[in-house]
């Protein structure tokens, strides 16, 4: 009986610095883990979830015109989807943007409009079949597109997209007229470039 | 609290038997209960601890958060609590954890690692678990702290609350709630004490051991009044803890490649042509159109006039000009108004159209504006097979050089010609057909004018008709410079539709 007492005493008591010990422990090493070493593992998936956003016209452009004049216009069809197991929310804006030399990007409307296809999408960007859903950046030039829509804050169409989910867009482009044939010339020979960047953050 | 509570007194209740009972445990069970009781108490003080390590630092300003996503994995795992410093400018360097105001999110934090210091010393960050750094990069001012402190999992049941996985939160409770049972089963070697000091017995070899258990006893309500001071400071942890979240956010981006649109070098045959200063342009585009009067749109003034009588045809080369072009069927021709000496380096150029099999001058500088015959140099007329001949005479001595197809085809084409120091040449729809680098010089020695359409073309080889049968527009003449081939491409695919 004794014994056991002294026993109980000891165990009891031994049981604070004991738990000290191993709460110290586990969060010194769990602190040197994660902020000692830069460690880089994308693209792996983690029980919490994962992101990985793709395109079907990833590493081509969306659409390259030449010799465009005044009232020509045009339109390309993209799917953004993701292999990601948690949601997230999708957004798209304009990275590097360029209006060109003589502001070619001030004539160039652009409208972006999301929507589906009945079936598979067509090759190559074409947007036979579209059906129109709602209007993700409403008609406005490249040059004020690409200056209200520049990163992921201040990025168009907030779309919830769903794990696994994915979304079709139309980009449509005009080049409008300055309203008359001098003023029209003034954008003869330019080049305006645009990249359209989809970002999507949990 | 209230399960852990409840839990607690029906341990009570359960074990609150007479001492007595006592006797009925072999010494392993008694074993057993101080074991138990052990774990049950490092299980609830470690609890405790952790949540004192996540709070505690609160206390120096110290921003502890919980975070509630997981790109920071696997380092940093959804529901672990991190105790971030502030910190100065100096020490944000690359490989750093960092908690931040999300430039994404208005009124979120952002728990993720300094990839990289711009040069404007803005802070790019990155997620472990992400495959790009984030798109936005963010001011050392938005930076809360640096991650200093990792506890880990101890923010699991605010995450678990989060997300209402109420299930997970009962399994906590009832844990911690056995956890703190458990600390109560040895609570019998205690009893005896008091069992001792009820029966008063004065045991003199006990009466030490009576003394030394008192204190037990006090010592016994005095380890519950920490215990319970812990939980109160756990609790108050929580609390802390609970405020703010930190995220560390997912993210993937998606690019195209740079889409250009380029547009044209020239929307219409007129910008291409004014784009190269020439000394003469006839568009025929006016409106209303001048009875006979044919107006030069070059800002020199060098006007002209139909002659014979005025006609314009609605069929044009250029959908980008409109207008109309001139029509000089029934001998009709034009001449400018007034004479000037032949240019030495020149080119000229027209849009053409005929089915005629009689051939025709398109151009001539003539030394008058309406004589039939004259002096005459710089000629180019199309032969009854409906090849181009491109003509100069220096010195009385006639040069041609000759288009290898026919364009009395009824179609729109465009004859451009140069002389310089590098030669004659003859191009047709933008290309060179013909050219004669060994003729440098046109014949000069008298004052002549420009006619389109009809002139003398005594003694040139293979002409047939004078009188162009046909329509002409965009007529331009250069009288200093001759056109180059790029430049001539560039007037002729300014036509294309």
């Amino acid at each position: 009986m004794r014994h056991s007492v002294h026993a109980a005493v000891i165990a009891k008591w031994a049981a604070v610095p004991a738990a000290l010990v191993v709460s110290g422990l586990l969060v010194s090493q769990a602190s040197y883990s994660a902020f000692s070493a830069t460690t880089n593992n994308a693209g792996n998936n983690w029980a919490s979830g994962s992101l990985a956003l793709t395109n079907d016209a990833s590493g081509t452009a969306l659409f390259s015109a030449s010799n465009i004049k005044p009232g020509d216009a045009g339109s390309k069809c993209i799917t953004v989807s993701t292999t990601a197991n948690i949601a997230s929310t999708l957004k798209v804006y304009a990275s590097s943007y360029s209006k060109g030399t003589k502001s070619l990007g001030d004539r160039i409307n652009v409208t972006v409009t999301s929507g589906s296809f009945p079936g598979a999408a067509p090759a190559n960007g074409a947007c036979t079949g579209f059906t129109a859903g709602s209007v993700a950046v409403a008609t406005t030039s490249l040059t004020s597109f690409a200056a209200a829509s520049s990163s992921y804050a201040t990025g168009a169409d907030s779309y919830a997209l769903p794990a696994g989910g994915s979304r079709t867009y139309k980009i449509d482009w005009t080049f409008a007229t300055a309203g008359s044939t001098s003023a029209d010339n003034a954008y003869q020979g330019d080049t305006a470039s645009i990249g359209f960047t989809w970002e999507s953050q949990s | 609290m209230l399960p852990t509570e409840q839990a607690a007194a029906a341990d009570a209740a359960a074990t609150a038997g007479s001492p007595e009972e006592l006797k009925g445990h072999s010494i392993s069970q008694q074993w057993l209960r101080v074991l138990g009781a052990a774990l049950g108490r490092v299980v609830v003080i470690l609890a405790v601890t952790m949540m004192g390590w996540a709070s505690a630092p609160a206390l120096l300003g110290w921003q502890p958060t919980t975070v509630v996503s997981g790109s920071m994995e696997p380092t940093i795992s959804v529901g672990d609590v991190v105790v971030s410093r502030p910190m100065g400018a100096e020490n944000l360097t690359p490989g750093r954890v960092v908690l931040v105001d999300d430039p994404d999110h208005a009124d979120r934090l952002r728990l993720h690692r300094i990839a990289a210091v711009n040069p404007d010393g803005s802070l790019v960050l990155r997620g472990d678990a992400n495959a790009a750094n984030d798109s936005s990069s963010v001011w050392p001012s938005a930076v809360h702290g640096v991650g200093y402190l990792r506890i880990p999992a101890v923010g699991l049941p605010i995450v678990w609350i989060g997300r209402g996985q109420w299930v997970l939160v009962i399994i906590g409770v009832a844990v911690l709630a056995a956890a703190l049972a458990m600390t109560r089963l040895d609570r019998h070697f205690a009893r005896p004490g008091r069992k001792v000091a009820r029966s008063g017995g004065p045991k003199s070899g006990s009466r030490r051991r009576a003394d030394w258990k008192a204190w037990l006893g006090q010592a016994r309500r005095a380890s519950s009044l920490v215990l319970f001071l812990a939980a109160a400071a756990g609790l108050a942890g929580a609390a802390v803890m609970t405020a703010p979240m930190a995220h560390a956010a997912f993210a993937s981006t998606s690019s195209t490649q740079a889409s250009t649109l380029s547009s044209r070098t020239f929307f219409s045959c007129t910008a291409a042509a004014l784009a190269d200063s020439p000394s003469l342009f006839y568009g025929f585009n006016d409106s209303p159109k001048p009875a006979t009067a044919v107006t030069d749109s070059s800002g020199t003034g060098n006007d002209g006039t139909f002659r014979m009588t005025a006609s314009l045809g609605t069929a044009v080369p250029c959908a980008g000009d409109g207008g109309s072009s001139a029509d000089l069927a029934g001998l009709r021709y034009i001449a400018t108004t007034t004479g000037s000496t032949g240019p030495t380096a020149f080119s000229y150029e027209m849009w053409f159209k005929t089915t005629s099999i009689l051939g025709g001058k398109l151009a001539g500088f003539q030394d008058s504006k309406n004589n039939v015959t004259g002096v005459n140099d710089r000629n180019l007329y199309m032969r009854v097979d409906g090849k181009l001949v491109f003509g100069v005479a220096p010195g009385g001595t006639m040069h041609t050089i000759v288009s290898p197809a026919a364009y009395n085809d009824g179609a729109w084409h465009h004859a451009a010609v140069s002389l310089s120091s590098a030669g004659m040449n003859l191009y047709v729809d933008g290309a060179s057909v013909a050219a004669s680098a060994a003729v440098t010089t046109a014949r000069s020695g008298y004052t002549g004018y420009w006619r389109f359409g009809n002139g003398d073309l005594t003694g040139w080889p293979g002409a047939g008709l004078t009188a162009f049968d046909g329509q002409v527009d965009n007529i331009a003449v250069y009288d200093t410079t001759a056109l180059t081939p790029a430049q001539v491409l560039a007037h002729f695919q300014a036509a294309a539709p």
